[in-house]
């Protein structure tokens, strides 16, 4: 009996230090198998993130692990494939999923999702088994930064939440990837279109201007002060009636949404939440009848291109641009939204449109009424 | 100094005009501004059956009139419920959920949100996994062969623990732009989706088990010395018990389910009421009702109303109780036992 035990001991013990010894080689032979690889020097090149820290990147970029919601999303913009986006936010991956970007570019479909959680936590032995050359992070996330660089990755960090912010952004990424052209293309449209915006504001000083609430979700969380929604709402010539709060989404009560009382409610695509919703008024402890932009059917969805257009993104002057549609059909009278987003596909994605895709990304079945 | 008969009649009327007062200032208060003159001919109106077309006719009567009766609801629920149990566990530190009820059921709801949306689903599951989390706590207690109070509050434990680990873990797994938030919310509480159809809802079983509970008050009386003195009086600690413990259970899930974990209410009310009015259950327990109620109305009129964004209600019970607690544990000074 007690022979028996010892044995077992010892041959446990035995295989113990096998799997130790062998896992030691094992380390060692990766170690040197990349040492050349790095020490040979693939050349390197210095690009300055939107913190203003100097990174060192591979000069050929070739493997890029996104962190940030809407950022994988940049990259394919400017790079014109999804080929480079070696992982990506589960969310992210999420939004792809069920949006156009799926048929234009399958090659993400492979990217990795596990690397980082839904808290933007990282797993770092995920990361140094994806091996990317660089990985774009948020500017809280510093720490992370460090700890990537103890394991010889590079990280760059981005700030969003403004319009300048995705400009600057967009120059990153183009930097990054050593296509300058397609960047600056890309901020050519947005200041483009930001002048334009800007050519109209006589038009609109005039003009009645409509209450507006974007709603996120069935939770009543609504665009507040201090969101991109608020920008795009009043560029376009709305007022956002939500501006009391601060932050960028807030939870209000219906009775507060009753006081606003809006004249058109615009439908993130952060939830399901439909036009049709509120007007048979599903939800428990809501009241829409009495609201002005329901009794006169002024609920729309918000469209959704390669990401959700109520965040910032590479999409959001066409946007601004649906928006005005929207909110002030006579004065934004100079393009068609089908058109507009027909040469911008073509132009940034080398895509061409189908109008049951444009029926997809505009939601025409439940904006109808709009007739865009 | 009055006679106790007199002291307690005053008692009686003063928080019952309390209650009064905060349900009548609930209706005419809140985000929509509306005069009290205007109300009073909304509510008259109302009751003559003369449905108005208007919008302050709405926020009356489809928002703030039903979300203050859930109030009522659910503060007198819990408030009791907290009563009964701390009377049965011998136990002032003991709240509705320390037998996992709480717990329980935000997992439920956690989950349900997690597959479907914050949709009937997910109610549902509240409901189930409430009343499930409490039957596997009893069932565990009695794993030692006694029904004794400590191995129920340790059984309790038990299973809250495993329940609440089980909610980290779909918080951690549900997406941050839809789920996320909306089990977030949920978990801290929110009178927002009270409506006349859950009021049926929930209302049918927490009224029906305060009623019990209210009929077996003598009963905690005897429970509350201990079983076996209860044994000698001839009752049998064990069996009744039990339906305080079911009864207790289907009040606190149906107001979970409805509203979200909103704790505190459970273990504070019967306290101050305990100071008000001593620690006969004959009077505790009513009298517990009436003061969760015209808490709960209270909280909730500054939880919508002190700014444009709603502050959940978990967070309030809390902050406003904690403080107005603190002060009567001071004036008392430890003679509530």
């Amino acid at each position: 009996m007690l022979e028996n035990r010892k044995k077992w001991l010892q041959g446990a013990a035995l295989l113990l230090a096998a799997v130790f010894v062998l896992s030691l080689a094992g380390c060692q032979n990766g170690g040197r198998g990349k040492n050349p690889a790095t020490g040979q020097g693939t050349e390197t090149k210095t690009v300055t993130d939107l913190m203003g820290n100097q990174v060192k990147i591979k000069a050929n970029v070739e493997k890029i692990a996104v962190v940030p919601i809407p950022w994988a999303t940049i990259v394919y913009a400017v790079d014109g494939t999804g080929g480079r986006i070696a992982g990506m936010h589960p969310s992210a991956m999420k939004a792809y999923q069920s949006s156009i970007l799926k048929a234009m570019a399958p090659e993400m479909a492979n990217a990795n999702s596990t690397f980082v959680d839904n808290n933007f936590n990282m797993n770092y032995e995920e990361v140094a088994k994806l091996k990317p050359d660089v990985v774009v992070i948020w500017d809280y996330q510093p720490e992370i930064g460090k700890k990537l660089a103890e394991l010889g990755i590079p990280s760059v960090m981005i700030k969003y939440g403004t319009l300048e912010d995705v400009q600057k952004g967009i120059k990153l990424v183009g930097e990054m990837i050593n296509r300058p052209e397609q960047a600056n293309a890309l901020i050519q449209y947005h200041q483009d279109t930001n002048s334009y915006l800007k050519s109209k504001e006589s038009m609109l000083a005039g003009k009645n201007k409509p209450k507006v609430l974007y709603l996120r979700d069935e939770q009543l969380q609504v665009a507040a002060g201090d969101s991109v929604n608020r920008i795009m709402i009043e560029t376009a010539g709305g007022v956002n009636v939500s501006n009391e709060g601060s932050g960028q989404w807030m939870k209000v009560t219906m009775e507060q949404v009753m006081a606003w009382n809006p004249d058109v409610i615009v439908l993130s695509n952060f939830s399901n939440v439909l036009p049709e919703d509120l007007y048979a008024n599903k939800f428990s402890g809501q009241d829409w009848s009495k609201v002005e932009a329901v009794k006169n059917k002024r609920v729309y969805k918000a469209p959704m291109g390669i990401y959700r257009w109520d965040a910032p993104c590479v999409e959001t002057p066409l946007m601004i641009k649906w928006l005005g549609k929207v909110l002030q059909p006579e004065v934004y009278t100079d393009y068609d939204m089908r058109n507009e987003l027909r040469s911008f596909y073509q132009t940034f994605f080398n895509y061409k449109l189908s109008d049951v895709e444009l029926d997809q990304i505009l939601n025409s079945k439940q904006n109808s009424d709009l007739k865009l | 100094m009055l006679s106790k008969r007199q002291n307690l009649k005053f008692i009686w009327s003063t928080v019952l005009a309390v209650l009064l007062i905060t349900f009548f200032v609930s209706l005419f208060g809140g985000r929509y501004v509306i005069s009290p003159y205007e109300v009073s001919g909304i509510l008259i109106d109302g009751l003559l059956g003369e449905a108005g077309d208007g919008m302050a006719f709405s926020v009356v009567w489809n928002l703030r009139l039903p979300r203050t009766l859930l109030n009522c609801f659910v503060g007198a629920g819990l408030a009791v419920a907290g009563a009964a149990f701390q009377g049965i566990f011998r136990n002032p530190l003991v709240s509705p959920d320390v037998l996992g009820v709480s717990s329980g059921a935000a997992f439920g709801a956690a989950f349900g949100i997690l597959l479907s949306g914050i949709d009937h689903l997910a109610t549902v599951m509240a409901l189930l996994f409430g009343i499930v989390s409490v039957f596997m706590t009893y069932t565990l207690s009695k794993l030692r062969g006694e029904s004794s109070t400590l191995s129920l509050v340790l059984s309790g434990m038990i299973i809250s623990a495993v329940f609440s680990a089980l909610i980290s873990l779909i918080k951690y797994v549900a997406d941050p732009y839809d789920k996320l938030p909306a089990i977030t919310y949920w978990l801290m509480g929110s009178f927002a989706s009270a409506s006349y159809s859950n009021l049926q809802l929930v209302g049918v079983p927490i009224f029906l088990g305060t009623i019990v509970l209210l009929l077996l008050r003598w009963r905690i009386n005897i429970l509350s010395l201990g079983d076996e003195d209860a044994y000698s009086l001839g009752v049998n600690p064990v069996k009744t018990r039990r339906v305080i413990i079911i009864m207790a259970t289907l009040i606190t899930a149906s107001c979970v389910t409805v509203t979200g974990v909103i704790g505190w209410v459970g273990l504070v009310i019967p306290h101050i009421c305990r100071m008000l009015i001593g620690v006969d259950h004959m009077n505790l327990l009513p009298v517990s009702c009436v003061v969760g109620a015209a808490f709960m109305i209270i909280v909730d009129l500054i939880a919508r109303t002190v700014t444009a964004a709603e502050i959940p209600i978990g967070i309030l019970t809390a902050l406003v109780g904690a403080p107005f607690f603190a002060l009567l544990f001071k004036r008392a000074k430890g003679d509530w036992q």
